[in-house]
Parts: C-alpha cells; sequence; structure tokens
C-alpha cells in the first residue's frame, strides 16, 4: 500500500550517520588487523559509518517495519527519524518540515518501559503531558482515555514496579498515546516480553494504532510481528547499515494472527524476509 | 506473584549504604530462629561487654579506665547540673548549620556538574583535591578568616562535610539512565523539569548515602573545632576532663557526641523517608 500524498509523513533523503569509537578499541582492532575489506573501509580511522545514504518515505498512516541484523543501525535511524539525535548529513523531514530536535507530533515508545520508577503510572502519563500545559480536567481526561485503551485504568495509581513487564510496556505505550502523536516510532517495544504477552499485546497495538491512524514506524527482530503489523518491511544491512530491500505486505489492515498463521502468501513473505535478514537472499 | 512470567520488571534498587547487612536470612523456615538470634545477641553481647569493662575497671586506677557504673553517675551529674545538655545543644547547632549548609550547596553543586558537563570538568579537579585533603588541617586557617568562635566551628564541619555531598549527587546525577533522559526530551521537558522529574529523584538514594557519610565527617569537624578552637560545647568538655584527668565524665561526653551522631543519622532516615519513600534500601533494619 504505498500511498502518494503530497507530503509524506516521514522523508529520510541521504542521510549518513557516524560515530567516533574510543581511540583505544579502534587501536586494537587495528593490531588485530581489520576482519574485511568492508570493514577496513567502513572502520576508517576513529570512525564508523553507521548509516550510510540511507533513503525512505513513509506515507501517512503507513506502518513501516525496519528489520535486519543486530547492530546495522535500526535503532539510530529510528532515533534519528525522531529528532532524538542529529544525522551527519542528508535530509529528514516529518509532514515536510525538516527534523531538528523532537518534533511535537511524535511518540516514541522505547525498547523498555522507560517509566519514572518513582511516579505512579497516572503521574508518569501526566509527565508527558506537561509541556503541553493543557488545563487539569483536559489533562485528566486525557489520561482517562488512554489507560482504559491499554487496559490500565484500575493500575493508575500502581507505581511501575507494581506492574508485570506487559503491562509496563502498556504504560509506555499509552504515554506515547497520550500526546495524541501523528507518527509513532517504536523501537523494539515487545522484545523484553514472553510470547504469549507479545502476541496479545500485539493484538491490543494493532487496534489501538487503527483507531488512533497515526504513521508508525516500528524496529522489530521478530519477522512475524513485523509481518503482522506492516504495510512494509524495510530490510537493513549492516558494515555500513543501509537499506537493501522493501517488502509490501499487502493485506489490508487490520489483521489478526489468525488470519495470517494460515496464509500462505505471509508465509512467503516472511521467508523472503527472513532469507534477507540472514544474508541468504 | 513472582511465579508467573509475566512477573514485575524492575528490580528492587541496589544498595547503596556502605555497610551491608551480613545476616540476612538464608530461608524463610529458618526466620523464626533467626529473629530471635537478632535480638538476643547483639543485647547478650553488650552486657557481657559492659560487665567485664566493670570488673576490669573496678581493678584499675580510675584514671585510665572508667567503670561504665561510675560513668552513668558523671553522666547524670552532668545532664542534672546542665553542662551536658548545653553542650549537646551546642554541637547540634554546630552540626545543624555546618552539615545543614553542606547539604544544600553539595546538592546543588553536585546537580550541576551531574547535568553539566562542563561543569562538572571545571569543579571536579577542586572536589577530588579537597576530598583527597585532610582538611582539619585548615582549622588554623578559618580561625584566621573566621575568628575564634562558632562562625569558624561551622565552617570547618561544612568543609569536612561537603565534598561528600557533591561527589555522590554528581554521581548520581550522572547515572540517570540515558533512556530516561531520552523519553523526557521526547516529552519536550524543559531541563528544570529533568532536574527535578527525572535527574533528581534517581539521585536519590546516592544523595542519602553521601548524606550519611557525611554526618560522620561533619560530627568529627563539630568536636575537632570545638577542641581546637573555641573550647566550649562537648569538645570543650572533652578536652578539659581530659586535661584534669576526671576519666569518667570525659566518656560520658564522649558517648554525649555519639548520642549527636546518632540523632542526626535518625533525622536524615526521617527525612528520606518522608522525602523519597521509593528510595528504601535493603538497609532498613538498622535503625
Ligand atoms: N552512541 C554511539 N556511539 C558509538 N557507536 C554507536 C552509538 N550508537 C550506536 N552505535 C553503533 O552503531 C551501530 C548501530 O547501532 P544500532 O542503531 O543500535 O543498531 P541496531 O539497533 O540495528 O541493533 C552499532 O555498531 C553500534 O555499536
Ligand atoms: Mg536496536
Amino acid at each position: 500500500m504505498s500511498i502518494a500524498t503530497a507530503t509524506p509523513a516521514i522523508q529520510v533523503t541521504g542521510v549518513t550517520k557516524t560515530f567516533s569509537r574510543p581511540v583505544e578499541r579502534s587501536a586494537r582492532s587495528r593490531r588485530r588487523g581489520a576482519q574485511s575489506a568492508t570493514e577496513a573501509i567502513t572502520t576508517g580511522g576513529d570512525v564508523f559509518t553507521a548509516l550510510q545514504d540511507i533513503d525512505l518515505s513513509v506515507g501517512k498512516g503507513e506502518f513501516v517495519s525496519l528489520v535486519g541484523a543486530s547492530g546495522c543501525g535500526k535503532t539510530t535511524l529510528l532515533r534519528m527519524m525522531s529528532g532524538l539525535i542529529a544525522r551527519d548529513s542528508g535530509e529528514i523531514r516529518i509532514d515536510g518540515r525538516l527534523v531538528n530536535g523532537v518534533p511535537s507530533k511524535v511518540g516514541f515508545v522505547f525498547q523498555e518501559p522507560a517509566l519514572l520508577p518513582w511516579r505512579s503510572v497516572h503521574d508518569n502519563l501526566a509527565f508527558a503531558l506537561e509541556y503541553k500545559q493543557l488545563p487539569p480536567d483536559e489533562r485528566e481526561a486525557v489520561i482517562e482515555d488512554k489507560l482504559k485503551l491499554t487496559n490500565l485504568l484500575e493500575f493508575r495509581n500502581s507505581y511501575p514496579h507494581q506492574l508485570s513487564g506487559g503491562m509496563q510496556q502498556r504504560a509506555g505505550l499509552a504515554r506515547a498515546l497520550a500526546t495524541d502523536p501523528e507518527v509513532l516510532f517504536m523501537d523494539e517495544p515487545l522484545s523484553a516480553l514472553d510470547a504469549f504477552t507479545r502476541r496479545r499485546l500485539q493484538q491490543e497495538i494493532a487496534s489501538i494504532i487503527e483507531a488512533s491512524g497515526a504513521t508508525c514506524v516500528l524496529v522489530t527482530h521478530d519477522v512475524d510481528e513485523a509481518v503482522f503489523f506492516s504495510d512494509r518491511i524495510v530490510v537493513m544491512g549492516a558494515r555500513p547499515g543501509r537499506v537493501t530491500e522493501l517488502i509490501d505486505v499487502p493485506f489490508p489492515r487490520p489483521r489478526t494472527q489468525v488470519e495470517l498463521l494460515g496464509n500462505p502468501e505471509a508465509a512467503q513473505i516472511r521467508d523472503r524476509v527472513l532469507e534477507l535478514v540472514l544474508g541468504l537472499g | 506473584m513472582a511465579l508467573t512470567n509475566d512477573a514485575p520488571g524492575r528490580a528492587p534498587r541496589p544498595d547503596l549504604s556502605p555497610v551491608q547487612d551480613p545476616e540476612a536470612p538464608a530461608e524463610p523456615s529458618a526466620l523464626r530462629t533467626f529473629l530471635r538470634r537478632r535480638w538476643t545477641l547483639p543485647i547478650l553481647s553488650v552486657v557481657v561487654f559492659l560487665i567485664v569493662w566493670q570488673i576490669v575497671g573496678m581493678n584499675l586506677n580510675p584514671i585510665l579506665l572508667a567503670t561504665p557504673g561510675s560513668v552513668a553517675v558523671a553522666l547524670g551529674e552532668l545532664v542534672v547540673n546542665g553542662q551536658l545538655g548545653f553542650a549537646f545543644l551546642r554541637a547540634m547547632g554546630a552540626l545543624g548549620a555546618g552539615f545543614g549548609i553542606a547539604a544544600v550547596v553539595g546538592i546543588g553543586v553536585g546537580l550541576l556538574m551531574g547535568r553539566s558537563i562542563v561543569a562538572y570538568r571545571v569543579i571536579n579537579p577542586y572536589v577530588s583535591f579537597f576530598q583527597a585533603t585532610p582538611l582539619i588541617a585548615l582549622t588554623p586557617l578559618v580561625v584566621i578568616w573566621a575568628g575564634i568562635g562558632f562562625p569558624a566551628e561551622v565552617v570547618i564541619t561544612f568543609l569536612l562535610a561537603v565534598w561528600t555531598v557533591i561527589i555522590n549527587t554528581s554521581e548520581g546525577t550522572r547515572n540517570t539512565p540515558p533512556i530516561l533522559l531520552d523519553m523526557a526530551s521526547v516529552y519536550h521537558a524543559k531541563e528544570s523539569s529533568v532536574v527535578r522529574n527525572v535527574a533528581l529523584p534517581h539521585a536519590v538514594p546516592y544523595i542519602f548515602a553521601g548524606l550519611r557519610i557525611a554526618l560522620g565527617k561533619a560530627l568529627i569537624g563539630v568536636i575537632i573545632g570545638e577542641m581546637s578552637i573555641s573550647l566550649q560545647g562537648l569538645g570543650g568538655l572533652i578536652v578539659d576532663f581530659g586535661d584534669s584527668f576526671q576519666t569518667a565524665k570525659l566518656l560520658a561526653a564522649i558517648i554525649t557526641s555519639s548520642i549527636v551522631g546518632v540523632v542526626g543519622t535518625i533525622i536524615i532516615e526521617i527525612l528520606r523517608r518522608y522525602i523519597a519513600p521509593w528510595s528504601q534500601t535493603v538497609d532498613r533494619g538498622k535503625l
């Protein structure tokens, strides 16, 4: 489903990102000898190219997943798109505007719940809303709405350590939704959960996102999860981090786990993505 | 509840207290015997110690070692004639002022160092230097600046205590999990809000661990200050009784100075429970 609207929700053009490695570490690897030709090129001196020349366009309301081997720069790309870190070169636009710091329409669900341990669930959501300076009754209404949506209303006064891992991650999602983001970034939000909780949450998140109409970019290492959520899967390669393949997932949303389970086309897509990620394609 | 796969995810905060409890219960079934042992052994230990002390003391020159009985009598005497009460209050005052200012300044400077790498690099050399210096050697200089009397003693107390508070606060602040700081920037939190709602609460257990250590140093400052500057208060009594070989009264004054420390520790612990009840550490059985 490639939506050809005038301005895409997210437009990434020719983005490159390098990190400077600690001198000690690169000195050691030089002594050891570079392990491959590409490493010798991309690990030039103390500079490490995490992402090279990334182009990516995400349509309004589209759901895109980033998959790829660990260390290929998925998190780095996500953090640059959300404005959490700066890019070295190239352009990133959200809703046509150049990203410089976190845009106000952006929500972010982290790999860990990232809740403030000294605040109740309710107060964690309130923290996210602080900058909006809403009138108290409006703020309370938003919080109640999002807690209801994520089935956390009865835990509003609980502290994070009193919640299960799945509930903590739901609270993180409720917080991200509280600011009504038009673009939602998620970095392996379910990877720390057990298989059952993860399945249940995938279904819940899918319906919540469907209702909100937000544009989503998800980083995941779970190919089934990528197929379940996405309109498009972006397969990334490492050394240097780059986009190697875009794969369409042509089933209408919202989907259910069950309908994908027996779908041969879904199985094909999943196998193709796996092949690409594992470098067999 | 901890048996399900979906168990609470966040581990309890690490025990940041400098001292560890050596006798944690091995298993719940031993709890009864453990509880009984926990209170009987320490009490028994003290009672036996006092008895041995009493017996040894009675067979020694009372100038060398007073007996617990005579110390108790001396303590009562000094309380009744008001000497000890005044000295106690003076020490509490010096401690309250010197340590209080050290806590406020230390937390402020520590937060600044923890949040600003520039401030950290500028200030850290001095913190490292003074932390490593036996600051009690500054006493003559402080007297030259502040004169002989209470203010000089407050300054000494402050100087001994402040560095530990600075170091612990800045370490606690610098250790704020990056993911929480990212979260704060996603929600456009201002620096003041990041400090108040993220960095400072995270640093609280570190800060209180620092305050407990700093209190001990501050008390040294109070007593040595009184002993070497004004010769008043508890330090003054200690010097007087020592010089005049009144060993029982000397020990009574020393015991009173440890009571000052205990009272200070209790006040800090009450503050911690009031300000930051979530920062409960494993050593809560100690008070
Ligand atoms: N702040 C950083 N400093 C130095 N290297 C970094 C930093 N962040 C990420 N990297 C490096 O960039 C590469 C990509 O990291 P990341 O985006 O986290 O990968 P992924 O999320 O795909 O596993 C990794 O090799 C990682 O070591
Ligand atoms: Mg990652």
